[in-house]
């Protein structure tokens, strides 16, 4: 069978360890892990303003945010590329097919995700908590601290749900970043050229490794939220 | 246990699945599935807009057109996922047909390659027509030169023309998009890089390109398409009556006239009546 | 201490709160009793200031605070225990020590003060566990612990025992009152719960339709409600229509299902002729079954409704109005009465409140 081939075939080389594929995957981590901190720099802020300022206009915004965060990556892709070719508004930067307008509209998938998540997070808190923390003396700030703590799961959730967001989709990296060998070809779009080339076994590998890339930066995301967890224990 | 938990789920969700699928009405019973494997350039063309309602008028097979890179597209064919195909990479194609895959492979028709490049020309190939001797300057200008670099016709005819110019290319000037023919045009245009194309694809584009026709008309820049009969396919019957109608006057006459009233030069020239 | 002048307060359109005048002193443990929607808990939060009235002003120290500098500063000198818990992840010592995180105090000041209250309120073997694993009697005990480790000069609590099993709120409440005797604390207690209120308090304000309708000693309230929303309040359910006869030297006398009693005379004026209900807890209603006893019975009727109690029974005696009468254990088992059996009730005449009627049958 195809796919019991396919899957040996993948693990054999897996285990060969190419240079050429652990670039593309560095590649992937890097673009989409920078993606992911700066959405987290500026969508966590965001969420957690969103969930507890009150001025008008808040709900038009936060059903902006909602729908952003279904905004498929060819729409971003085809925005951002008509922004950054040459003949366009942006085009005397020339970031065009480079990492950095890759990072740049990956940015674009992830903050809506991670600010729509985050503002969920703290929505769902008991509306009790933010009275408690005030009348126990603690100051605004102090307050939108305990907010985020007490959220501490579901807001790990948006960056995960952010950097699964980024990391696995082609759409916009394939647009933007042109797919360049040794440039700005990452995992994914590695896979799409690997797959219209017949070689399905590597674009399986491909796919079997960018699985494991997605678990491993999971996992280490979680147990950091576990030591946290322990940390504020011990007090 | 879990299984059982999980059954009525399952049910439920098939009952679903056939739910949105018994609505579909099967307008003619007595049609079958003929699936067409071709590359992405040819799909791109609309060449077979035109093609195969024709085909299907007179047969009774709806075609169902796969496209893909040459590479998965022979590698569908040897699955005998597909039934029939049409690609251009003449060497590829032989050893599918030498592995034994294929039961028939006809001439179908063919275009040209061109090397397209920026007005600017820094590598100063305009108007040669070898293209040998131009990919050599290119190289040793170490002018920007994009590369499909996706096994595709394309890509196949090219890498054979550096082999003929005698030139192994890398280095930073050597762009290996991995995309398909148009990504590649456009990627090339914003870099002001060279590239080799086919010239159907670049007349499809050239109003949005920064690019224009360096080099051309060499008989090494043509560009034959085959079409293969997958040895066991599904659809044999189906299979045998598309060669034969691409391959008849009828076809042959379609292919001659595509393009013509668009671009004011055909894209495709038929190889056995012309 | 405290005081609140012609505050109004607003959700929308709604008015949930309209009070021109209420003050708190030092020592002072006021219960806020209410029912649901009254604005008892709008009110708690003005005092607590999380919210700031639409209109009016309220005073700490004679000090209007307006500016939110002034109202955290203030917030930091109270703390509040809301019915939920609402513990913060982490353990329950963590948790103890929040209030004194967030004023920055030193490592060792804050061990020493957590320790010390985890001690007072004997959830000392509780102080490793993680919060989120206690029972809501344990879990309510950290959240007072969490609230007086700030020494706070007033302790604002949001029904903290609603959402207790009967033992964890008997235990909760007793700590509690021991609590606060101990550390002599100004305290608001919300509760919709009269016995409670009872308990706890050295006074009690009534809130109704987010006005207070009456503010007194709880006994008084207890015993003499103003009005007939705040006797239903404190379990007054159907009081006896009656007219006044007249007045006599502090005494009043009344007519009430075909007979004459003599009662306290009211706190309202009165006018012969006026018509009256008379209200008269079922505890101070005394039953007999036969004419021995020398004075006379103030009513007399059928039993019309037997409701065995938990420790007694409760009796609905038919006589003009609907009296309500209490029976301890043993009276009720001596007595034996059945449904529409013959009874005579007797009430001291300072037993028996007199309404106004319109008060009375005013919704």
């Amino acid at each position: 069978m195809l796919i019991v081939n396919s899957l040996r075939e993948a693990f054999r080389l897996l285990l060969a360890v190419d240079r050429e594929i652990l670039e593309i995957a560095w590649l992937s981590l890097r673009v989409s892990g920078t993606a992911t901190v700066i959405s987290v720099l500026l969508g966590m802020p965001a969420g957690v303003f969103l969930a507890l300022a009150r001025f008008p206009g808040k709900a038009f915004i936060i059903g902006l945010v909602n729908t952003g965060m279904g905004l498929p990556p060819v729409v971003v892709g085809l925005t951002v590329s008509l922004l950054f070719w040459r003949a366009g508004p942006m085009g005397f930067l020339g970031i065009m097919y480079t990492p950095a307008v890759m990072v740049l509209a990956q940015v674009l998938i992830a903050l809506p995700i991670v600010a729509g998540l985050s503002l969920a997070a703290i929505q769902q808190l008991s509306p009790g908590l933010r009275l408690q923390a005030l009348s126990l003396g603690a100051s605004r700030l102090q307050t939108v601290f305990l907010l985020v703590r007490e959220a501490r799961l579901p807001m790990l959730a948006a960056i995960m749900a952010g950097f699964g967001g980024v990391i696995s989709e082609v759409g916009s990296v394939m647009m933007v970043g042109g797919n360049i060998k040794g440039h700005t070809r990452v995992l994914t779009t590695a896979m799409v050229l690997e797959t219209r080339m017949g070689r399905f076994e590597m674009a399986l590998a491909l796919g079997i490794l960018l699985l494991a890339m997605s678990f491993t930066v999971n996992a280490i995301l979680t147990s950091v939220q576990q030591r946290g967890a322990r940390r504020w224990t011990g007090g | 246990m879990k299984l059982r938990k999980v059954m009525p789920a399952i049910g439920i969700i098939l009952a679903f699945m056939m739910l949105a699928t018994a609505g579909c009405p099967r307008r003619e019973v007595e049609r079958t599935e003929l699936i067409l494997a071709t590359t992405t350039s040819t799909a791109d063309s609309g060449l077979l807009d035109v093609l195969n309602p024709a085909f299907e008028e007179r047969h009774p097979f709806t075609v169902k057109t796969i496209a893909v890179g040459t590479g998965e597209a022979l590698r569908l064919g040897e699955q005998k996922e597909a039934d029939v195909l049409l690609v251009h990479a003449r060497r590829l194609e032989d050893q599918f047909m030498a592995a034994g895959h294929g039961a028939r492979r006809l001439d179908v028709m063919y275009n040209d390659f061109v090397i397209v490049g920026p007005p600017g020309d820094p590598a100063g190939i305009r108007g040669m027509t070898a293209p040998g001797p131009a990919l050599a300057r290119v190289a040793e200008r170490q002018a920007l030169f994009a590369s499909r670099g996706d096994n595709s016709g394309t890509h196949v005819r090219e890498n054979s023309l550096w082999q003929a110019a005698g030139v192994t290319p890398a280095g930073a000037w050597y762009i290996s998009t991995g995309q398909g023919m148009g990504d590649t045009l456009r990627i090339s245009s914003e870099k002001q890089a060279y590239t080799l194309t086919d010239r159907s694809t670049y007349l499809a584009q050239k109003d949005r390109l920064e690019l224009e026709i360096m080099v051309q008309g060499d008989p090494g820049l043509l560009n034959p398409y085959g079409v293969i009969e997958v040895q066991g396919a599904k659809n044999v019957e189906g299979a045998q009556a598309f060669a034969d109608f691409i391959t008849s006057p009828e076809g042959q006459r379609i292919i001659a006239e595509f393009g013509k009233d668009r671009f004011g030069q055909p894209l495709f020239f038929p190889l056995v009546h012309r | 201490m405290i005081e609140l002048r012609g505050v109004v307060h607003r959700y929308g359109a709604r008015t949930v709160l309209d009070l021109p005048d209420l003050e708190i002193s030092r020592g002072d443990v006021l219960g806020v009793l209410g029912r649901n929607g009254s604005g008892k808990s709008t009110l708690l939060r003005l005092l607590g200031l999380l919210e700031k009235p639409v209109r009016g002003q309220v005073f700490y120290h004679g000090r209007s605070l307006e500016d939110e500098r002034s109202r955290w500063a203030q917030r930091r000198r109270m703390a509040m225990v809301f019915q939920d818990p609402l513990l913060f992840a982490g353990s329950v010592r963590s948790n103890v020590a929040y209030g004194l995180k967030v004023r920055g105090r030193g490592r060792q000041e804050i061990r020493s003060r957590s320790d010390h209250m985890l001690a007072v309120l004997e959830i000392e073997h509780l102080a490793e566990r993680d919060a989120a694993t206690l029972s809501g009697g344990e879990a309510q005990r950290v959240s007072l612990a969490r609230a007086l480790a700030t020494d706070p000069e007033v302790l604002f609590l949001d029904e903290p025992t609603t959402n207790l099993d009967v033992p964890a709120r008997q235990s909760f409440r007793r700590d509690l009152m021991g609590a606060l005797r101990a550390l002599r604390l100004t305290a608001v207690y919300v509760t919709h719960d009269p016995a409670e209120a009872i308990a706890m308090c050295n006074r009690l304000a009534v809130i109704a339709g987010g006005r207070i309708v009456q503010d007194a000693g709880p006994l008084v309230i207890w015993n003499r409600p103003a009005t007939a929303e705040v006797a239903r309040l404190v379990g007054l359910e159907a009081p006896i229509p009656g007219i006044l006869l007249g007045t006599d030297a502090g005494l009043a006398r009344v007519q009430a299902d075909g007979r004459s009693l003599t009662v306290r005379l009211p706190a309202f004026p009165v006018a012969p002729g006026m018509a009256v209900r008379l209200c008269i807890r079922p505890e101070h209603v005394r039953i007999a079954t036969g004419p021995g006893d020398t004075a006379a019975p103030a009513f007399s009727g059928p039993v019309e409704h037997i409701e065995p109690q938990a420790n007694g029974v409760r009796l609905t005696i038919r006589c003009g109005g609907m009296l309500a009468a209490w029976l301890d254990a043993p009276s009720a088992r001596s007595l034996n009465l059945r449904v529409g059996d013959l009874v005579h009730a007797r009430v001291d005449p300072d037993d028996v409140h007199v309404l106004p009627e319109e008060a009375a049958l005013a919704p």
